[in-house]
């Protein structure tokens, strides 16, 4: 494990936040989209929901 | 006309009939409001008082979903129920015209009839509390209003009176209970259990069937002699609402008999929906909902319960989890490598420290430095060890310098710019004059043992009359300080310059510019004479705050019976202490010159006398009153210092001890830069030049040599200790003689010339070798042969080898020749032809990681062996000459440009760890020095943990 310097750490580390976070949004936007989607759907089915579960 | 029935309502239109009863629309009278009569055909039996209550009691119902009753009354012992009227039509209704309703929709809907049905099964009405079941619920008890809501109606008040045969039966929507039907037990028969005959049962507000139901349009049953009773609850009513949703969804009335009911189909339904259904459904009441709230929340849920939105859910968990995770661990990395690289970039910077205050002569800030940048204890948030710092401890402590000589050994600041300096006999005080102070300092542990007041002026002197006893130019006159006692010990005029004589009697002192000196004997401080100048005074600044220009004599001899001052006239003369009266005019007040330094040894009184055109030297024998030797220069000055060790002359970058009579003289010093200052102990002289100072042993042979970046402007040196001051700083520097003869290997005469020195593999002979010659000896010393190497202009190189053959020494020659000589005893082993060498100069050394590849002029290259890639550089300034891995490391040799070898200790990454000054081998894992005085050392390689001890020992 010497090739992993304490620059890879930090650096690797912050990449990792960075893409991680982008990762998050891109996924929170589509899972949003997706979610959209489905509720339309299943009020179509199901008629409208209450905001939460009981 | 039309029929107004208890004065209050008047019959608009029958609406409809049933088991129960006739329905009529109807108007209220006086509210003008329409209202449903409903008549119910059946006896009511109950006491009219109970009836009121009960009416009063469901008169109070309120839902959204419930119509509301408003009345009751009593007429041809029929009970007519006044119900608020529902606009709308029945869910019959459209089911017989062959609609269908929208899943959505039906859903929509059965959430609304079981919040109806919730408040009514509540425990929560009348007194006691107690719930009602309606017991009938059918699409045609179902009114579907105009804003798209439903409400529950047809509520059998009758029911709630607990009244005979008051229980609704419709086919297909009833539950097994109402046929009699109990599918609960665990031995149930598929028929079910048989009803008792002729009991009865009352429940809040719900009633057994007690006998069979006649088979009609609102029902029918499977009745039999029973053995028990079975009375319809809350399941009850689910079943049936099961039941309407199964006949709204699929169209189709389900089978009266309940375990003969068709499941709806998941490919048409939504398979949430269908188990709802079907558990309301299930024959046996117990694994049915068990109330309305209960199915009313599974509707609710669908939602959430949809199979999808549980696998998005679980999809979105997983993401967000390893996205967390991804983020989270990413923090701790960035964070931990943040903090070790803040943690590398803090030892650097206190390593850097440390070579700093080493370079400045504060050998334990260097330690102390060093040691904070090397951590105790290992931990995540610490990185490991950098090679910079182990360095500057192993700098600092001077583990591989193992030659003799003055080593930095600590600093002493004062609290301003030194005038004057002085060292005990013994070398362990010293005394600095500052502004306006004396500071007295232990040179051992570097501690302050008295700061005395002197006289307000940088002409202020001290001299040590011995080891314990001070003499100085104190406030208010000269005075004589016990070091150990901490007094003083008698006080006399006002002095700024002072001498002693050779056997510590007498003291002569001036001040300033007066006229006369006063003598003293430095018992008691009792004036033993003054000598009176005639007017004349020794030559001192205008301004005499800040400097003391140090170019005047004032000495005594030997035993204080003549003394020598110079003049501000260019005059110098020798008094009779014992007449006061001039005994010798060496110079008159037409000489010109304006500097004079000198002093006595024994009955010579050496000078030098400069002006700005030339200077002169000379001595002069006192007794016999003349000259003995002398010489002059016109372009440098002579420095001259004469105690009873021996005049010292100094010129440019010469020192010599001369002999007073002969002329003789000794090199003390010989170097290649101008001398500003010197002194010497007379085995050991320290001298600075303009950004060194150096130090000589007794052959003149350079010990050590240190970078100063200030003047040295003060040196002295005795004992086994030497300072170095500046007027330009505050910091005195000590240094400290070290031997370090217990790690002596061998030693030789250094005036035998060599390039190189190896140990033999058997470690008997040391041979000391270059390109013309090579002298064999045994370990005990002694020159074993002593061979001219031929043909040494044709050498290409050289290799002391050591292998299972034994040890020798291989030339090569350039035009490819090689020969071989024992380094047992010197003998020619062989001579033989090989290839002629490559001139490329390109040396290529091989450890087990590393490939080292060394290039004329070029700094060598490290790679690594098994990816070939480059790793690093090696020192670029000095030729690479040998390469030697020793465990955890590898020792790198080098030769400068004038000769001088040395080493340095690399870590297992080709890190600088250590610099080994004068290396000349490495045996075993163990170093060994050559040093220019003739010594050959050794020492074995130390671990940085070792090292750590060292430094903490040598701390406390």
């Amino acid at each position: 494990m010497e090739w992993v310097t304490d620059e890879l750490l930090f650096y690797g580390g912050l990449a990792t936040v960075i893409a991680a976070l982008i990762l998050l949004i891109i996924y929170m936007v589509i899972s949003r989209i997706t979610f959209l989607h489905l509720k339309k759907k299943l009020d179509t089915e199901y008629g409208d929901a209450p905001e939460k579960k009981q | 006309m039309s029929e107004i029935i208890a004065s209050t309502y008047e019959i608009i239109r029958k609406i409809g009939s049933g088991g129960g009863g006739v329905v009529y629309l109807a108007n209220h009278v006086r509210l003008k409001k329409k209202v449903i009569l409903k008549a119910d055909k059946r006896k009511i039996t109950t006491r009219p008082d109970l009836l009121r209550r009960e009416v009063d009691i469901l008169k109070e119902l309120s839902h959204t979903y419930i119509p509301q009753v408003y009345d009751y009354f009593v007429q041809d012992d029929v009970v007519c129920t006044v119900i608020d009227y529902i606009d709308g039509e029945s869910l019959d209704k459209p089911l017989e015209r062959g609609e269908k309703f929208s899943q959505a929709q039906v859903i929509t809907w059965a959430k609304e009839i079981l919040e109806a049905l919730d408040y009514l099964h509540s425990p929560t009405h009348g007194s006691p509390a107690r719930g009602y079941v309606h017991s009938d619920i059918k699409p045609a008890n179902i009114m579907k209003k105009p804003d798209g809501h439903i409400c529950l109606i047809d509520f059998n008040i009758a029911l709630a009176l607990g009244e005979e045969n008051a229980v609704g039966c419709s086919r297909g929507y009833a539950s097994p209970e109402h046929y009699g039907l109990d599918f609960s037990l665990r031995n149930r028969e598929d028929s079910g259990t048989e009803m008792l005959s002729g009991s009865r049962g009352r429940r809040s507000g719900s009633r057994s069937t007690a006998a069979s139901v006649k088979s009609s349009s609102a029902g029918s049953s499977s009745g039999s002699s029973g053995k028990r009773v079975i009375v319809p609850d809350v399941r009850s009513d689910i079943y049936s609402l099961g039941a309407t949703l199964y006949h709204l969804l699929s169209g189709k009335r389900p089978n009266e008999k309940a375990k003969d009911v068709v499941p709806l189909s998941k490919k048409e339904f939504s398979a949430q929906l269908v188990d709802i259904i079907t558990k309301a459904m299930n024959p046996n009441p117990d694994l049915r909902y068990q109330s309305a709230r209960e199915m009313l929340k599974a509707l609710k849920n669908l939602h959430w319960n949809d199979i999808r939105y549980i696998r998005w859910k679980r999809r979105n968990r997983i993401a967000y989890t390893v996205l967390s995770l991804l983020l989270v661990g990413g923090g701790i990395c960035s964070f931990l490598g943040l903090k070790r690289m803040q943690t590398t970039e803090s030892w650097l910077k206190l390593a850097e420290y440390s070579g700093n205050a080493l370079r400045e002569g504060d050998t334990a800030g260097a330690v102390d430095y060093a040691l904070q940048a090397l951590p105790e204890e290992k931990s995540l948030l610490q990185p490991a060890i950098v090679p910079e710092a182990q360095k500057a401890l192993t700098d600092a402590l001077g583990i591989y310098d193992l030659s003799d000589g003055y080593k930095t050994y600590g600093t002493v600041e004062l609290p301003s710019q030194p005038f004057f300096m002085e060292i005990s006999p013994d070398g362990k005080t010293a005394a600095c004059i500052y502004a306006y102070s004396m500071m007295i300092f232990d040179t051992e542990n570097c501690s302050i043992l008295a700061d005395l007041p002197v006289e307000a002026s940088a002409l202020a002197e001290v001299e040590y009359l011995d080891n314990d006893t001070v003499i100085y130019a104190g406030e208010e006159g000269i005075r004589a300080y016990s070091i150990s006692a901490a007094k003083e010990l008698w006080a006399g005029k006002p002095a700024t310059a002072i001498e002693l004589s050779a056997d510590g009697k007498r003291a002569a002192a001036v001040y300033k510019d007066e006229t006369s000196a006063t003598v003293y004997d430095t018992a008691n401080g009792d004036v033993v004479a003054t000598v009176d100048f005639q007017g004349r005074h020794r030559r001192t600044a205008s301004n005499d705050i800040y400097a003391n220009p140090q170019n005047n004599i004032l000495a005594l001899n030997d035993d204080g019976s003549l003394m020598a001052e110079s003049f501000s006239d260019g005059s110098l003369a020798v008094y009779d202490l014992g007449t006061g009266e001039e005994y010798l005019t060496l110079f008159d007040n037409s000489s010109g010159y304006t500097r004079f330094e000198g002093g006595f040894y024994q009955q010579y009184f050496a000078f030098s006398a400069t002006n700005e055109e030339e200077s002169v030297f000379a001595v002069v024998d006192t007794d016999l009153m003349e000259q003995t030797g002398g010489f002059q220069s016109q372009s440098s000055y002579y420095g001259v210092e004469a105690d009873d060790t021996g005049i010292y002359v100094q010129q440019s970058n010469i020192l010599v001890n001369l002999h007073p009579v002969s002329g003789e003289n000794r090199p003390l010093v010989t170097c290649s830069e101008s001398i500003r200052r010197f002194d010497t102990d007379g085995t050991h002289t320290l001298i600075t030049t303009k950004d060194a100072f150096l130090f000589f042993d007794e052959n003149a042979e350079l010990m050590e040599r240190y970078e100063n970046d200030f003047s040295g402007d003060f040196v002295r040196i005795a004992g086994e200790t030497a300072l170095v001051g500046s007027m330009d700083s505050a910091f005195i520097r000590i240094l400290k003689y070290e031997n370090h003869s217990e790690s002596q290997l061998f030693s030789y005469d250094p005036s035998c010339e060599h390039k190189e020195a190896r140990k033999g593999l058997d470690g008997t002979t040391i041979m000391l070798f270059d390109y013309k010659q090579f002298r064999l000896y045994s370990m005990d010393g002694d020159l074993i042969t002593e061979v001219s190497i031929p043909d040494s202009m044709d050498i290409y190189d050289q290799q002391y080898v050591r292998d299972e053959d034994g040890s020798r020494l291989e030339i090569y020659y350039k035009d490819g020749r090689i020969t071989a000589y024992s380094a047992e005893d010197g003998m020619l082993l062989y001579e033989k032809t090989g290839e002629v060498p490559d001139m490329s100069l390109e040396e290529e050394f091989l450890t087990d990681e590393y490939r080292i590849v060394s290039r004329l002029h070029e700094a060598p290259e490290v790679y690594d062996r098994k990816s070939g890639k480059l790793v690093c550089h090696l020192k670029d300034d000095d030729s690479l000459t040998y390469v030697t891995q020793i465990d955890g490391g590898i020792v790198v040799q080098y030769v400068t440009a004038d000769g001088y070898r040395y080493g340095q200790l690399l870590n297992e990454k080709c890190k600088t760890i250590a610099e080994l000054p004068y290396l000349c081998d490495v045996l075993d894992g163990s170093l060994i020095f050559d040093y220019p005085n003739g010594n050959l050392r050794q020492s074995r390689v130390y671990l940085i943990d070792e090292i750590k001890e060292i430094a903490k020992s040598e701390r406390s």
